[in-house]
């Protein structure tokens, strides 16, 4: 436990002195919600049906331009080999970086997410439902992605291979999140989909860290 | 010897490489005469379907496609597991080989399923849920490729491959099950299901025959590949100038 709080604070005290870790992802979210609303064009009503989808894809997309940022600096120093060679489990390691970099990249895009959809002036029961499938659902894309993260340490080109890896792991979240969305704007319920998302969540949280620990592992054995 | 010491020799290279260079031409036999089979049955003897007329006799390659990719998949992460607790050369050397054979035939199940939807539902592609889940199974293959052409040295790569072939099975039961859970544009399951299958045995035959013409054909192919890998791993050693020199 003390392991967990010791990886979590360093971990999350970086973010919070690389201001820069903090602000590129969110400003990536503007760029790329810029990008996809100049290319649907000056239609509101068609851009007003998109808009959650357009949010979801700009928070994956943003998560999995930063996932490098988990293992690569650890591994590059050395602090990654000192870690697994220590008493404390590697999975353990892996699940308190993971909370940090949750809480450090997700969250704040959730915020802008939500930020956006105020601007745009959907219905707040839309907003809700989107930031919901969000929270359920960035978690999954967190855990994954740092499977993908650590299978790639010290790999060439490692920043496309990830996205490469993670994006079609990636795809059921897209899909429940993005169909939750579309039915809170058709009125539908959207219980189904939050649980779903949810559950891949907590099936991804719990066997994601055993699976980097073997990633890491397999990588640091070279 | 024991039993057990029987067939885990085959896992070091030189026996496994002696074993495939058997096995092989059999698999090429078997693969011609089902072929042939399958392919008479269906394009000939098979009658027409009454609503699709003679363009559901595309089955003959898109429903072995399919099944192979799934097949092959399955294949390539039983390899990873092998590579991960056993550490053995040849579920290395396989899971490498073996690859690309699944890609292309997930590329062939795709694009086969896209002409025959074309006259059947109007379109060429829809995002229904085994569609688009056989589609992830593509990236997934290609994600495979990627990563172990990425890591330069043999036994990384084939851990990391391996990991992620084991990650990526979840994938497989949710392409099986699709037509199940979701209401899809897809046809629902006609023969893997348990209940007596839903087509008729004149179209189902020639199917079978082409299944194991494809399986046939996999093994033959993965086999000859998996050897090549093998040479490929250990170029210096006895017994590959062994097997090169003759």
């Amino acid at each position: 436990m003390q392991a967990f709080t010791a990886v979590f604070n360093w971990e999350f005290r970086r973010f919070l002195r690389h201001r820069n870790d903090l602000m590129q992802p969110l400003v990536f979210f503007l760029l790329v919600v810029t990008l996809l609303s100049l290319a649907v064009g000056p239609d509101e009503v068609i851009f007003k049906r998109i808009a959650p989808s357009a949010a979801w894809v700009a928070v994956v997309l943003a998560i999995t331009l930063r996932l490098d940022n988990l293992f690569s600096e650890d591994y590059r120093d050395g602090t990654l080999e000192q870690i697994s060679l220590s008493n404390t489990p590697l999975a353990l390691v892996v699940g308190a970086k993971m909370l940090a970099h949750w809480l450090g990249l997700a969250l704040p895009q959730i915020f802008s997410a939500l930020l956006f959809m105020f601007a745009i002036g959907t219905d707040s029961a839309v907003n809700l439902t989107l930031g919901g499938a969000l929270f359920f659902g960035t978690p999954c894309l967190i855990a994954v992605g740092a499977i993908a993260s650590a299978l790639t340490l010290g790999t060439r080109g490692a920043g496309t291979l990830i996205a490469l890896l993670a994006i079609p792991l990636y795809l059921p979240v897209l899909i429940f999140g993005s169909s939750a969305a579309t039915n809170a704007q058709a009125g539908l319920p959207v219980d189904a989909e939050l649980y779903f998302l949810a559950g891949l969540s907590v099936l991804a949280i719990t066997l994601s860290p055993i699976a980097c620990a073997a990633s890491i592992r397999a990588r640091l054995a070279v | 010897m024991s039993l057990l010491s029987r067939i885990t020799k085959f896992a070091s290279p030189a026996p496994f490489y002696d074993l495939a260079e058997h096995v092989i031409p059999w698999c090429w036999i078997i693969f011609y005469c089902s072929l042939l089979a399958g392919l008479v049955g269906g394009l000939v003897f098979a009658p027409a379907d009454y609503q699709q007329g003679e363009s559901f006799r595309i089955i003959y390659v898109h429903v072995p496609s399919a099944w192979m990719s799934l097949f092959v998949y399955m294949c390539m992460a039983s390899a990873g597991i092998g590579s991960l607790i056993w550490k053995t050369k040849v579920s290395d050397a396989f899971g490498r080989a073996v690859a690309p054979l699944g890609a292309s035939f997930t590329f062939i199940a795709l694009v086969t399923g896209a002409l025959w939807g074309k006259p059947m539902w109007g379109t060429y592609w829809v995002w229904d849920a085994r569609l688009t889940s056989e589609l992830i199974l593509l990236f997934l293959y290609l994600g495979y490729m990627a990563l172990q052409n990425a890591i330069e040295d043999a036994r990384g790569a084939a851990r990391a491959g391996a990991i992620l072939a084991i990650v990526g099975t979840v994938n497989i039961p949710i392409i099986h099950y699709s037509v199940e859970w979701w209401n899809t544009l897809h046809q629902g399951p006609t023969v893997t299901k348990f209940d007596t299958p839903s087509i008729h045995w004149t179209m189902l035959l020639p199917l079978l025959a082409m299944v194991i013409a494809f399986t046939a054909y996999f093994f033959a192919l993965g086999l000859r590949r998996t050897q090549t890998e093998l040479l490929a791993m250990e170029p210096r050693n006895k017994w590959v100038e062994e097997r090169l020199a003759i």
